[in-house]
């Protein structure tokens, strides 16, 4: 596993943690899946902040 | 202050505008052969054939033809002027403001479009009077006086103006309520597609007081400062609501570079219309060049048994844990090599072979996006964290806009220069198209160099 530190803007402390092979990626699985590291990838993964109730158009 | 809200207005603006293009389209065109107002003319034109100059006939025939121009400007101005209160209803919303519940009724742009009707009618009249039937219905490649053009052309102006001033009338009504001391601007938005004109690219994302008028350089126009649209006729662009302090943001610069791509790849080209943006602010830039390039490299050649780059991006940005998008991060992962974690809360299944054949889409994705950022070595982003420990995914967002990362946000936020060669794609880069959640300013960001 590699892991590497950061800071973030606000001064807080960042861990990442790379998975190197199979058994890192099924470890940090089980992490995320508990809840215990922040393991989003996409935007799009949480639509809550951003939609704005409306219905997409059915224009174009 | 948020780049959010902005972007959420700017789309709200989008909407109108699509709205404004299918009433448009109700009408008649030459693409809409179809439309009310031309079949309705195409009857009554077959109607007068031979008797065009029996003031009977005539007279019954105008009838009929204004209770249909009638009803199609009733109905038509009614969802302008929805439209505008609708874009004025969401963004308070998006704003935070009072909702304005008046509701705005375009009786003045009814009677302004029948009058065009009224004024063509008599004119007709005293043609029949003068007994030339050739002058009403034209002959052989001449349309003659009694012509849908002017009363389709002026019921598109009518139609812009309701639906601008439904819009006018709810901004207003909602900041008289919140007795606003905030600072508020109108910024002009423009449909970009093949059709927008060069006077609407020049003036997309220009952003001027509440009172203050539209300055107007490009053609058509109709004078060359406006406070309002239609700006020429068959005009989509509205103008959305801004606040002050981002009325130069990052968003406004985008619009504003989207057009002047336009405009320049027009000039160049000398083909109007062949490069139009996807939206307000995302550019195809690079669709044709990756398109073209696709088709000679030896990496595209395998994309019809995978799925195709548009297909990936698009589950991408409007939902990161569809199965679409779990194939596009098995396949980046495979094709270039990087660690990081594939997210799969759904558990989706592959077979090597489907992820094989994405392989070359995603080949494809990445060299469009290196091509474009050729030149650069880093760009500044910013990615929101919500815990102390985090695994980056083989593919994450990342964005440009401090204030969307921080949306993301409940520990921290990162901020790091990131080599290109991390670049996958971005937002405004080669065949990017934004997805439901409008403008994030995103970069897809791997964890670490393709091997």
């Amino acid at each position: 596993m590699i892991i590497r530190e950061q800071i973030g803007i606000d001064g807080k402390r960042i861990v990442e943690m790379i998975p190197e092979n199979e058994e890192d990626e099924r470890t940090l699985e089980q992490m995320a899946a508990a809840g215990a590291i922040d393991a989003r990838d996409g935007f799009s993964e949480e639509p809550e902040l951003w939609d704005d109730g409306e219905p997409d158009s059915a224009g174009e | 202050m948020s780049a959010g809200e902005h972007a959420r207005a700017v789309r709200q603006a989008e909407r109108t505008e699509r709205e404004l293009k299918l009433l448009f389209a109700r009408l008649g065109s030459k693409q809409h052969p179809r439309g009310r107002i031309l079949t309705a003319y195409r009857v009554a034109r077959r109607a007068l054939r031979g008797d065009a100059t029996d003031l009977g006939v005539l007279g019954q025939v105008l009838a009929e033809l204004r209770m249909a121009v009638q009803e199609t400007a009733y109905s038509s101005l009614s969802t302008a002027g929805q439209a505008g209160m609708a874009q004025a209803r969401t963004i308070t919303g998006i704003y935070g403001l009072p909702t304005p519940t008046q509701i705005y009724t375009p009786a003045t742009e009814y009677d302004a479009w029948m009058a065009a009707y009224d004024a063509q009618a008599a004119q007709l009249r005293a043609l029949a009077v003068a007994g030339d039937e050739s002058a009403i219905l034209g002959d052989d490649g001449r349309v003659g006086a009694m012509s849908p053009a002017p009363i389709i052309r002026e019921g598109a102006r009518w139609l812009t103006i309701a639906a601008a001033a439904g819009m006018s009338y709810g901004i207003d009504a909602s900041l008289n309520r919140a007795r606003a001391r905030e600072e508020w601007q109108r910024q002009a938005v423009a449909a970009i597609d093949g059709r927008t004109t060069d006077c609407c690219l020049r003036v997309h994302g220009q952003t001027v007081g509440m009172k203050e008028s539209f300055s107007l350089s490009g053609t058509p126009r109709f004078a060359d400062k406006m406070k309002d649209s239609p700006f020429h006729y068959y005009c989509r662009t509205v103008w959305t609501l801004v606040r002050a302090e981002d009325a130069k943001d990052r968003l406004t610069q985008q619009m504003q570079e989207a057009a002047s791509y336009e405009l320049e790849q027009r000039a160049l080209t000398g083909k109007p219309g062949a490069f139009g943006p996807a939206s307000a602010t995302s550019r195809r830039t690079g669709v044709q060049v990756a398109r073209k390039r696709s088709a000679s490299s030896k990496t595209s050649s395998a994309v019809p048994n995978g799925e195709h780059p548009d297909a990936l991006l698009k589950s991408w940005v409007n939902g990161a844990h569809r199965k679409k998008s779990v194939l596009l991060k098995r396949a980046v992962k495979e094709e270039l090599g990087v660690r990081g974690l594939v997210m799969n809360r759904n558990k989706y299944t592959h077979t090597a072979a489907e992820i094989n054949a994405s392989r070359a889409s995603v080949r494809s994705m990445y060299d469009a996006t290196q091509a474009s950022l050729k030149g650069k070595k880093t760009i500044t982003l910013y990615r929101g964290v919500k815990s102390e420990i985090r695994s980056p995914g083989v593919v994450e967002s990342w964005t440009t806009d401090l204030k969307t990362a921080r949306k993301f946000n409940g520990h921290d936020v990162m901020r790091m220069e990131i080599p290109v060669d991390r670049i996958f794609m971005y937002s405004g880069g080669p065949g990017w198209a934004n997805g439901r959640y409008g403008e994030q300013f995103e970069y897809m960001v791997l964890p670490e160099a393709p091997q």
